[in-house]
C-alpha cells in the first residue's frame, strides 16, 4: 500500500520531525521559499531527518539522495506532515 | 584556487571582447551545481590537473583550459558551481553574468545522475539562454550503486539535448559530451563569424501557456524597443542580447526568473521520474558512514581523534623528514658551500651574506618548510577528497554560529591549516561580506602549515610534544576568543543557509598526490626565492651590523611586554616576509651568538621563552602573500585593520602568557 498525504493530517515543523520519520513539505515561509527552492525545499518534496548536529546544531535531512544540512532556524519555516498509509485512515 | 577572471563583456570588436574570436575557438562553459565534479571533469578534459576536492566552493573563480577533441579544438571554461544562474558563487557577480562574460558558445552543464531532480533546474534555466546545451550525467557509477539508471536517450529527447552519462572520478565517458558540446559550439561559432547560415533553433515550449505567454510578452517588448528590453529591470542584460550572446528570450527568462523557478522545479520533478529507473539496492557503506560522522557520537570523538592523529603525523613524518633532509644537507652541501663561496667572493661580509641565503635559506626550506609543509598538503588532500570536511562543518556548526558564521565557514578554516592564502579565496563558500570579513579574520589566525611548523620545531625537540599541543590548544583559545569579540563588534547578522553533505569517497591516492604536487610545487616556486632573498638580506644586514639599532630599538617593549631577548622580536618582524623565517632566523642568530652551540636554541631562549615565541609567531601578522590575498579579497582597510587586529592579539596573548610563566 503506497504511503499517501492525509489532509487532515496534522502539521509540524521540519524541527519537530521524529528522526527517521519521513515528512512531506507542505508549506514553506514564502520570504524564504526561493532560497530554499534551489536546494530542492519545496512543497511536495519527501524529507527525512537522519541525525541532529551536536548541541542545537542543524538537522541533517536526507531528501532523495541528497543529505542536506538545514540550519534550526530554516527548519522552523518548514512545516511538513508525516506520510500515512491508505490502510491507516 | 583558481583567480582568473575572464575580460568584463566589451562591445562586439573591441579588444576585450574578441579574446576568444582572436584564438578563432569557440568557447564550451562548464556549468553544474557545487561539488558535481566539474574540476575533476576538466581535468579530465584538458588531461592536466585542475584544483579539485569533495566539497562545494573549491572552484571560486574561473579557469580556462584548451582542449583538443575529434569534433575539433575549443575553450572549457569552467565556472563556480551554482545551484541557480542567479547564484552568486563568487560573492559579487551572479552566474548568469560570469556565464555570459565568457561568451560561450555553448554550454557543458553537468549533473549528478543519481539527483536529477535537484539538478535538472539549471539545465532548464541554461537551456532557455539560447545557448547549446550539452548534458553530462555524472556520478553515474555512484547512481548504479545507489540502484538508479537513466534513460538517458529519452531525457535527450525531453530536454531537446544531447545527454551522456559519464565517470568523472574514472573518466569513463567524458569524451562523448565534450565532442558534443564543441561540435555545436563550433556550428554557433561559425554562425557568429558569418561562415555558416543560421539555422534558428528554438526551444520547445516547456511551462505553462500562460507563464509561455509573459515570456512571448516581454520578447516582444524587446524587439519594439531594444534599448530598454521593456523594462527597467531589463537594463543588466542588455549589453548581453546587443552582443549577441543572449537571446531575447534569454533575457526575458531571466527577468521572469523568480517566478519560472517553481515551474522548473516541477518539470525537472517530473521528468527526472521519467527517465530514472530504480531498483532495491544496499545503503552503500559511504552513506552509512556519512550518518555516523555527522552525529555527535562517535561524530565528535571521531573529529577529535582525527584532528589528533593528523598532528602526530605531522610532527612524526615531517621531524622525521626534516631530520633526514638536514643530515644530508649537513653532511654534504654545507661544507661545500662553505669551502666554495668564500673562495669565489673575496668579499667576508658579503661571503657570509651569501651563505646565509645558500646555506641557511637552503637549510631552513629543507628543515622546516618542505617536510612539514609536504606532509601537511597531502594530509589536508586526502580529507578534503573524502568528503569529510562537510561533515565536520555539520559537527562544527554551533561554534561557527557562536562566531557569527555559518557551518560551512568550517571549509577555508580547515583549508587554512594548509595555507592561509587558498583559504582566504575559499571564503568566497559565505555570502555576506561581513561573513567573509570574520572568517578572514580567523584564517589569518588558524596556523597555517608553516607556522605550525615552527611552533612543533620549535617546542617539540627542545620542550617536547605535550608542550607543542598545549601552543595550539593556546592558539585555538586566542582564536576562539578573538572571533567572539569580532562577531560582537562587527555590525549585522548572520544569515541561516543550507548546506549540502559531500558523499564520503575512498581518496583516490591519484587525486590527493596531484593536488599535494601541485600545491606543494607552488609552495615551492613562491617560497624558494623570497627564502633566499629574504635570507641574503637579513645576512647583510647581521653581517653589517645594522640588525643592532632596530634591535636596541625594539628591546625595551620586547624584554618588558614578553620578557624575550631583542633579536626574537626581529626574528618575529621579518617573518613578515615568510613565516618560516622566524625560526630560521632564530637560529641564526642563536649560532652567531652561541656558536655551533646555539643550534639548539634551549641555549638561546628558556622553555618559557620558547613557548611564548611560538604562540607570538603563530598569532601574529600575516605573512606578506596572506596580505595580499586579504587587499585582493577585502581591500586595503580590512586588510590592515585584520592585520592590526592579529599584532595586537599576539602582543596580549605573549605579555599575558609572559606573566603567567613569570619571565616577564
Amino acid at each position: 500500500m503506497p504511503a499517501t498525504l492525509r489532509r487532515d493530517a496534522p502539521t509540524s515543523t521540519l524541527d519537530r520531525l521524529r528522526q527517521g520519520v519521513p515528512g512531506c513539505i507542505v508549506w514553506v515561509d514564502p520570504g524564504l521559499r526561493d532560497e530554499l527552492l534551489r536546494d530542492g525545499l519545496d512543497v511536495g518534496e519527501i524529507v527525512t531527518v537522519t541525525g541532529r548536529g551536536p548541541l542545537g546544531g542543524p538537522l541533517v535531512v536526507s531528501l532523495d539522495r541528497a543529505r542536506l544540512a538545514v540550519p534550526l532556524e530554516l527548519a522552523r519555516v518548514i512545516e511538513v506532515v508525516a506520510p500515512v498509509r491508505r490502510s491507516d485512515w | 584556487v583558481k583567480q582568473h577572471r575572464p575580460a568584463v563583456l566589451a562591445p562586439p570588436g573591441s579588444a576585450a571582447g574578441s579574446d576568444s574570436a582572436a584564438a578563432g575557438l569557440p568557447v564550451v562553459a562548464l556549468v553544474g551545481r557545487p561539488n558535481v565534479g566539474k574540476s575533476t571533469f576538466l581535468a579530465r578534459a584538458s588531461g592536466r590537473f585542475a584544483e579539485t576536492a569533495n566539497h562545494p566552493g573549491t572552484t571560486v573563480a574561473l579557469e580556462r583550459r584548451r582542449i583538443d577533441t575529434a569534433a575539433g579544438a575549443a575553450w572549457l571554461v569552467d565556472l563556480p558551481g551554482a545551484r541557480s544562474l542567479r547564484d552568486e558563487p563568487a560573492g559579487a557577480d551572479p552566474l548568469w553574468q560570469l556565464l555570459l562574460e565568457v561568451r560561450p558558445d555553448a554550454i557543458l552543464v553537468i549533473v549528478d545522475a543519481g539527483d536529477l531532480g535537484r539538478h535538472l533546474p539549471l539545465v532548464l534555466e541554461c537551456r532557455d539562454l539560447g545557448l547549446p546545451v550539452v548534458v553530462a550525467a555524472n556520478l553515474a557509477d555512484e547512481a548504479s550503486a545507489r540502484g538508479i539508471e537513466i534513460d538517458a536517450p529519452r531525457l535527450a529527447q525531453l530536454l531537446v539535448a544531447p545527454v551522456h552519462p559519464t565517470c568523472g572520478r574514472s573518466g569513463d565517458g567524458v569524451g562523448a559530451p565534450l565532442r558534443a558540446a564543441v561540435a555545436l559550439a563550433g556550428r554557433r561559432a561559425d554562425v557568429r563569424a558569418g561562415r555558416r547560415s543560421v539555422r534558428a533553433t528554438v526551444p520547445a515550449a516547456v511551462y505553462p501557456f500562460a507563464v509561455e505567454q509573459r515570456v512571448a510578452q516581454l520578447v516582444r517588448d524587446g524587439a519594439a524597443a531594444p534599448r530598454s528590453l521593456g523594462a527597467a529591470s531589463a537594463d543588466r542584460f542588455r549589453p548581453y542580447v546587443l552582443a549577441g550572446v543572449l537571446s531575447p528570450r534569454g533575457a526575458a527568462t531571466l527577468q521572469l526568473a523568480a517566478e519560472l523557478a517553481p515551474e522548473r522545479r516541477r518539470i525537472a520533478a517530473g521528468w527526472a521520474r521519467q527517465v530514472e529507473r530504480r531498483r532495491d539496492a544496499p545503503v552503500p557503506l559511504a552513506d552509512r558512514l556519512s550518518g555516523i560522522v555527522t552525529s555527535p557520537l562517535p561524530g565528535l570523538p571521531i573529529f577529535a581523534a582525527l584532528t589528533v592523529a593528523a598532528f602526530l603525523a605531522v610532527v612524526a613524518v615531517g621531524g622525521w623528514l626534516a631530520a633526514t633532509m638536514s643530515a644530508a644537507w649537513a653532511a654534504v652541501v654545507s661544507p661545500a658551500l662553505a669551502a666554495g663561496v668564500p673562495a669565489i667572493v673575496p668579499q667576508p661580509q658579503l661571503a657570509s651574506a651569501l651563505l646565509w641565503a645558500l646555506d641557511g635559506g637552503l637549510l631552513a626550506m629543507l628543515s622546516v618548510g618542505i617536510p612539514y609543509v609536504l606532509t601537511f598538503y597531502l594530509l589536508i588532500a586526502a580529507l578534503e577528497d573524502s568528503g569529510y570536511l562537510t561533515g565536520a562543518a555539520v559537527l562544527s556548526d554551533r561554534l561557527f554560529g557562536l562566531l557569527g558564521l555559518p557551518g560551512r565557514a568550517a571549509i577555508p578554516l580547515m583549508l587554512a591549516a594548509g595555507c592561509n592564502v587558498p583559504a582566504i579565496y575559499g571564503t568566497r563558500v559565505l555570502a555576506t561580506r561581513r561573513e567573509r570579513l570574520l572568517a578572514s579574520f580567523l584564517v589569518t589566525l588558524v596556523p597555517c602549515s608553516a607556522r605550525s611548523a615552527i611552533v612543533i620545531a620549535a617546542l617539540a625537540p627542545f620542550v617536547g610534544v605535550g608542550v607543542a599541543l598545549l601552543a595550539f590548544v593556546v592558539v585555538a583559545g586566542v582564536t576562539i576568543g578573538a572571533g567572539l569579540a569580532a562577531n560582537a563588534l562587527v555590525p549585522g547578522r548572520q544569515p541561516s543557509y543550507v548546506l549540502e553533505l559531500a558523499p564520503l569517497r575512498l581518496p583516490l591516492p591519484r587525486h590527493v598526490l596531484a593536488k599535494a604536487w601541485w600545491r606543494f610545487r607552488a609552495f615551492v616556486v613562491t617560497a624558494t626565492p623570497i627564502m633566499l632573498l629574504g635570507s641574503l638580506v637579513l645576512g647583510l644586514v647581521y653581517e653589517t651590523g645594522a640588525w643592532q639599532p632596530l634591535a636596541a630599538a625594539i628591546e625595551p617593549p620586547v624584554r618588558w611586554w614578553l620578557g624575550l631577548p631583542a633579536i626574537a622580536g626581529v626574528a618575529v618582524a621579518f617573518a613578515f616576509l615568510r613565516k618560516e623565517l622566524a625560526l630560521q632566523l632564530l637560529l641564526a642568530f642563536s649560532i652567531a651568538q652561541f656558536g655551533t652551540a646555539g643550534g639548539d636554541l634551549g641555549t638561546l631562549l628558556s622553555p618559557s621563552q620558547l613557548f611564548v615565541y611560538a604562540v607570538v609567531t603563530s598569532v601574529s601578522v600575516p605573512c606578506i602573500a596572506t596580505l595580499a590575498a586579504l587587499v585582493s579579497e577585502l581591500g586595503s582597510r580590512s586588510a590592515a585593520a585584520i592585520s592590526g587586529a592579529s599584532i595586537a592579539l599576539a602582543l596580549g596573548a605573549g605579555g599575558l602568557l609572559a606573566r603567567l610563566l613569570g619571565i616577564a
